[in-house]
């Protein structure tokens, strides 16, 4: 009896163990997936760029700064009201982007900056018929305004992030693929080795809803936390940019989550479908 | 017999209820708090890390994106000589604190702590590492020569500026105009032992581009309370 005893308890053991680790590997799974489908994801950040107010702000960003250089340099507050082109700034972000996602050097084209702020100067100058206009002094202007223009394309931070994305990339896969592996394996173990299947699939369905409550704890605690409305960055556009992509991302896990509890719930269900089958 | 055997199934009903709720409740929510004590546990040595990240990228409260600027300045008619320094509200970054004017250059601007786009954007700011009137030492401001300070233009030796703050009204008056190179750091002292007011702005005036002229407009205090008990 002793000896039957200590049997069932270790076996019982081992099966909680396993239905741990599968929690754990689902965990590790989904939250890999997740990543590379926002973070590392070139579409989702230029989808969410396009879906938020990111380049309207931006360009009026944009225009604030020029029209303060503006200021220090003799031109009317209205020479820069309508000059911002938001066209040019999307190519230039999407161009950042681009080279963001492809590891190469992020450096911002300032050309057809340079080349609109040219001739509406020399405009400026025609209409207003200036005189004695100092070429060296317009230059320092214009290199000036191109390093506003460049710095509000730029994306904070993600000049120090960029090596980190190639290496997360890999090490998402290589998790994602050991955790689909591992998850199976488990699986496979739980439901082969038990003679009772209501009480493989329970189971189960205690590592399939504990990692759905796991990962919905997750971004409803940042919710109600209000943290992400604190986020430390004093520019607008950025702001929204970086609180849309996390939005993004913890709607995903929310996403997730739901479909692993209902998956859970479902695994419940036939839990105490077969326990029923299994009494008769 | 009857009662006890009713309790008897009752109580089988509520075991029954409890064993599901603890199976499909409990142990999920179990796991779930197991996992992230396993993962404090694992991810401890990078805890202070991850805090240190969390707070450099967070901060307490939300962030303003506003352009706007406070105004702390109310007119005074304080005509004396002193005026004890905790009656000094002493402004923070883009803060109105006060009003300057030249009457002989048609200046008359608003005064900002700080000389960062939104003072230089509504007015003359004060550069945060000088000081402000009352405190006996340099005080160095600067405007946009094609909006606030376009007047200076017009300034000569001898001319008065006034500045006006919710604890007294100054008077300056100018010794010297000068035009220096904008990194020469030989145009201005602010380690003066006596007050003193430096005006400058781009040079030449009404030119179109950004100068590397400075105009510097020189005066020294003639009247106005003198700030006291700053150490008490």
């Amino acid at each position: 009896m002793k000896k039957l005893f200590k049997k069932i308890s270790l076996k019982r053991v081992c099966y909680a163990l396993l239905s741990f680790i599968l929690a754990l590997t689902i965990v590790a799974g989904s939250v890999s997936m997740i990543i590379r489908l926002t973070f590392l994801n070139k579409g989702f950040l230029s989808d969410t760029l396009n879906s938020s107010n990111y380049y309207s702000d931006l360009c009026v960003e944009i225009t604030d700064n020029l029209t303060d250089l503006g200021d220090a340099s003799g031109l009317d507050r209205s020479f820069f009201e309508s000059f911002v082109d938001e066209v040019l700034v999307r190519k230039n972000v999407q161009s950042y982007i681009d080279n963001f996602y492809a590891g190469k050097e992020l450096v911002v084209s300032t050309a057809g900056f340079e080349e609109e702020l040219r001739s509406a100067l020399n405009k400026y100058i025609e209409n207003k018929k200036i005189k004695n206009v100092n070429e060296k002094n317009i230059d320092y202007f214009v290199a000036k305004a191109c390093k506003i223009y460049e710095k509000s394309v730029k994306i904070t931070y993600f000049s120090s992030i960029q090596k980190l994305v190639s290496k997360l990339n890999t090490l998402t896969t290589v998790i994602a693929i050991i955790s689909v592996l591992i998850s199976a394996g488990i699986v496979c173990l739980l439901l082969f080795t038990n003679e009772w299947k209501h009480k493989s699939v329970r189971y189960l369905y205690t590592s399939v809803s504990a990692s759905g409550l796991f990962l919905l704890s997750f971004p409803l605690g940042v919710y109600l936390s209000g943290t992400l409305g604190r986020l430390s960055i004093l520019s607008r556009s950025l702001s929204d940019m970086y609180l849309s992509v996390l939005r993004g991302a913890l709607n995903d896990l929310i996403v997730f989550s739901a479909v692993l509890l209902v998956v859970g719930i479902s695994l419940w269900v036939v839990h105490n479908h077969l326990r029923r089958k299994a009494a008769i | 017999m009857k009662k006890s055997s009713s309790n008897t199934r009752s109580q089988k009903k509520r075991k029954k209820l409890f064993k599901a709720v603890k199976r499909f409740v409990l142990t999920p929510v179990l796991v779930c708090a197991l996992m992230y004590a396993v993962i404090i546990a694992v991810g401890y040595p990078m805890m202070s890390d991850a805090v240190s990240i969390g707070s450099m990228l967070f901060q307490n409260n939300a962030p303003s994106f506003s352009r706007e600027y406070e105004n702390i300045f109310t007119p005074s008619d304080n005509t004396g000589d002193k005026v004890d320094a905790s009656e000094v509200v002493y402004p923070s970054i883009n803060k109105q604190f006060g009003k300057i004017s030249i009457e002989s250059a048609d200046i008359d601007a608003k005064l900002f702590f700080g000389d960062g786009s939104v003072p230089l954007r509504n007015g003359v700011g004060v550069y945060a590492g000088s000081f402000i009137p009352g405190y006996g030492r340099t005080i160095l401001a600067t405007g946009h020569n094609n909006t606030y300070l376009n007047g200076l233009k017009k300034v000569k030796k001898g001319d008065i500026i006034q500045i006006r703050t919710s604890y007294g009204n100054y008077e300056y008056k100018i010794v010297k105009i000068a035009v220096k190179k904008a990194d020469d750091k030989t145009a201005y002292d602010l380690s003066a032992k006596k007050e003193n007011l430096i005006l400058y702005t781009c040079y030449p005036f009404d030119e179109l581009g950004l100068t590397e002229y400075r105009c510097f407009v020189y005066a020294d205090k003639v009247s106005g309370p003198e700030i006291v008990g700053i150490y008490e």
